[in-house]
């Protein structure tokens, strides 16, 4: 498994600066947070730095007026009627977006989908959408590899499995390189407690792996680690939480950003503390215990541990971000292994892991408070603990050719 | 009754009845000795039931292996006006693996033969794009000679043939109890040779344990079996060598209620099935 930063509002910086630390560097652009100006001077620049690009077309809420968004001559406001009525319309979509993917210059092309609300007809109409789209694309779009977005509605998610052992029966059908899942998170939660919701999402992961085709989950955070045990190809994720978990808000946050807090991840709790809680630990006298093992550490938060107080030190957001992607980046390949049954054992340690860590902080005042992934410990087990008893033979005898 | 044991002599003039098998759907099966002392199996089957059609040209234009084979096909009329077919096929000595079963669970290495036998015929199936459709102990024989045979291919499905169950049937032919989900739900888009896996897992599940995986035995209807066989997860059971439990996973995959989660042909289930028989540790029987 790899991490693909997921763009956001003002992350063009880092994504250049990753560039230079990191071997490779996947960025999935989003229309949304760049204008066409921005998208057109961007890319090359991203190009000479070896930045390999994908162009999401975010066509998620195709009523909605985003600002942006809206700029791109692909985008409808009415797109979702076109979809079911217009039988051109797909054609002249498709191409409109594979111009774009022509600036970027991207290696894969993906196919856009609607987040519709699940209804008793979600299966009928996102089947008759995708099979259209991904049509029209084999027609227009030779030169890439071809990802199908699959945009799963929370409602859809928390369903029993029969319904995903369904979405994944169709996709046998479907002649597509991969998939790029998008999930609605259960109650717009940032880590996501419904253990049927992430079960649902590893099994649909696994299952489309099984099928050898490569799988991208979007908008993802440390929560999502637990995809390597189904072997997937990359999670995208970014700096603010809007591009760590899809919102079905999908709303300009620019103004609203700027007044978040700094928090600092401690990747062995798989939680995130404010500042003012490592404060706590540093007057507890615990804040050393907070310092990542040496496979995790990195110099963005040097400032953090140099001895003084952390909320007087100058870390800002900016180093939090960094040092956020950067532990994940080598989170996802500690979690990669050779085997099925050892990416399993690396997985359960972690959440030991994290649990104990957890723990032994709240013993001596420091909490995680909205970002604490001390509940999700145990939805997280149990999803792959299901993976184990569905999939699990399948995947340990499959896993050398996934 | 179809035809009469007198009959049927007259009919084949060289052979002479040995036994006559209870009654069993839509046919009548003897086994009957030739002059000659070989026994063969006669079905007897009302002309014209293109199902009987089906299955002798799968037998027939396929050489499928552990499969009896067809020695002849005739139609004739009997005494009362009826049109009939009798097929003559070879006979395998031995029991049925239901009587066998009935004096006690297989051993692992004979479990191994039956899964092995059961497997390579699937992936000849897959091959020739036809499902059995109705694996199950009492069509399979334990034959004299030790090797396992797999007969009636009488509801068997050709994929690329157009179906002979009514378009609208909420449930397809199958055997409860060994038939997989996909079967009874009636989803004909659905089946394919994953459905036999799925029986060939239940079969090996109830020869390696003694215990059918999902029933118990006092299942009142049909209704009540389809519930524990979509529902019932069987029990986590240690078999002797299987120290990894590599093959007792194989045979819950096999046995996985969702069609996507079994293995996706009957050719990858051997594959898995080979790499699987290296982690067994079998000492002498």
């Amino acid at each position: 498994m790899d991490l693909y930063l997921q763009y956001g509002w003002g992350m063009k910086s880092l994504v250049l600066d990753f560039a230079k630390e990191w071997n490779n560097v996947n960025v999935i652009l989003s229309p949304r947070d760049i204008s066409i100006k921005q998208l057109k001077r961007w890319s090359r620049e991203f190009k000479k730095n070896n930045i390999s690009c994908l162009f999401d077309p975010q066509c998620y809420f195709p009523r909605s007026n985003h600002k942006r968004l809206s700029q791109y001559d692909y985008w409808n406001n009415s797109m979702s009627t076109n979809l079911s009525s217009d039988e051109d319309y797909e054609t002249s979509l498709i191409k409109s977006i594979n111009n774009y993917n022509n600036i970027v210059e991207t290696k894969k092309f993906i196919i856009p989908a609607i987040m519709r609300k699940f209804d008793e007809d979600w299966i009928y109409r996102w089947q008759k959408d995708s099979i259209k789209l991904t049509e029209a694309t084999r027609k227009i779009v030779k030169d890439r590899k071809i990802l199908l977005t699959l945009a799963l509605p929370t409602d859809l998610l928390c369903q029993k499995e029969d319904i995903i052992e369904k979405i994944i029966d169709l996709t046998q059908q479907y002649d597509v390189d991969g998939y790029y899942i998008i999930a609605e998170p259960a109650n717009g939660q940032y880590l996501v407690d419904n253990p049927l919701w992430l079960s649902n999402l590893l099994q649909l992961c696994a299952g489309l792996k099984l099928q050898e085709k490569e799988v991208i989950v979007g908008y993802s955070n440390q929560q999502m680690l637990c995809l390597s045990t189904a072997k997937i190809d990359a999670i995208a994720s970014g700096t603010y939480l809007n591009v760590r978990k899809f919102s079905n808000k999908f709303e300009d946050l620019e103004g609203e950003i700027k007044r978040k807090s700094v928090w600092f991840y401690y990747p062995e709790a798989l939680s995130e503390y404010k500042l003012s809680f490592l404060d706590v630990a540093f007057n507890n006298g615990v804040l050393e215990e907070m310092k990542p093992i040496d496979e995790l550490n990195n110099s963005y938060i040097d400032l953090i541990f140099s001895g003084i107080m952390p909320s007087s030190t100058a870390f800002n957001e900016s180093l939090a971000f960094r040092h956020y992607l950067e532990s994940l980046r080598k989170q996802v390949y500690l979690c990669s292994r050779d085997s099925f049954d050892e990416t399993m054992s690396a997985h359960e340690m972690l959440l030991e892991t994290a649990e104990r860590r957890i723990e032994f902080l709240e013993k001596n005042g420091v909490y995680a408070q909205s970002r604490s992934f001390k509940d999700i410990v145990d939805v997280n087990r149990s999803a792959i603990q299901r993976l184990q008893k569905t999939r699990g033979f399948l995947l340990k005898y499959s896993w050398k050719s996934l | 009754m179809l035809i009469s044991k007198v009959e049927l002599e007259n009919l084949l003039k060289d052979s002479v009845v040995v036994k006559e098998y209870p009654n069993s759907g839509q046919k009548k099966v003897f086994l009957v000795k030739k002059k000659n002392s070989d026994l063969e199996v006669v079905k007897i089957v009302k002309y014209g039931d293109e199902r009987v059609l089906r299955e002798v040209e799968i037998v027939t234009q396929n050489q499928i292996p552990n499969v009896p084979n067809i020695i002849e096909v005739q139609d004739f009329t009997c005494s009362n006006g009826e049109k009939y077919i009798y097929i003559i096929e070879q006979y395998i000595e031995g029991e049925t693996l239901q009587d066998r079963l009935n004096s006690g669970k297989l051993s692992v290495l004979e479990g191994i033969k039956l899964l092995k036998t059961l497997l390579d015929i699937s992936v000849i199936l897959e091959d020739i794009k036809t499902v059995h459709r109705d694996i199950k102990p009492s069509n399979i024989i334990c034959g004299n000679d030790g090797n396992y045979y797999l007969i009636d291919f009488g509801i068997a499905r050709q994929l690329d043939k157009t179906s002979l169950t009514f378009t609208k049937a909420a449930i397809g032919p199958h055997t409860p109890g060994y038939g997989a989900p996909e079967l009874f739900q009636y989803s004909k888009k659905d089946i394919d040779i994953r459905s036999d896996l799925f029986s060939i897992g239940v079969v090996l599940f109830e020869a390696l344990t003694g215990e059918h995986p999902f029933l118990t035995g006092d299942e009142m209807n049909l209704n009540e079996i389809w519930y524990r066989t979509k529902t019932v997860v069987p029990k986590d059971y240690m078999i002797d060598g299987d120290k990894n439990k590599q093959l007792i996973s194989f045979i819950q995959t096999l046995m996985q209620k969702h069609i996507t989660r079994r293995p996706p042909t009957a050719k990858k289930a051997m594959e898995w099935f080979e790499a699987v028989l290296h982690t067994l540790e079998l000492g002498e029987e």
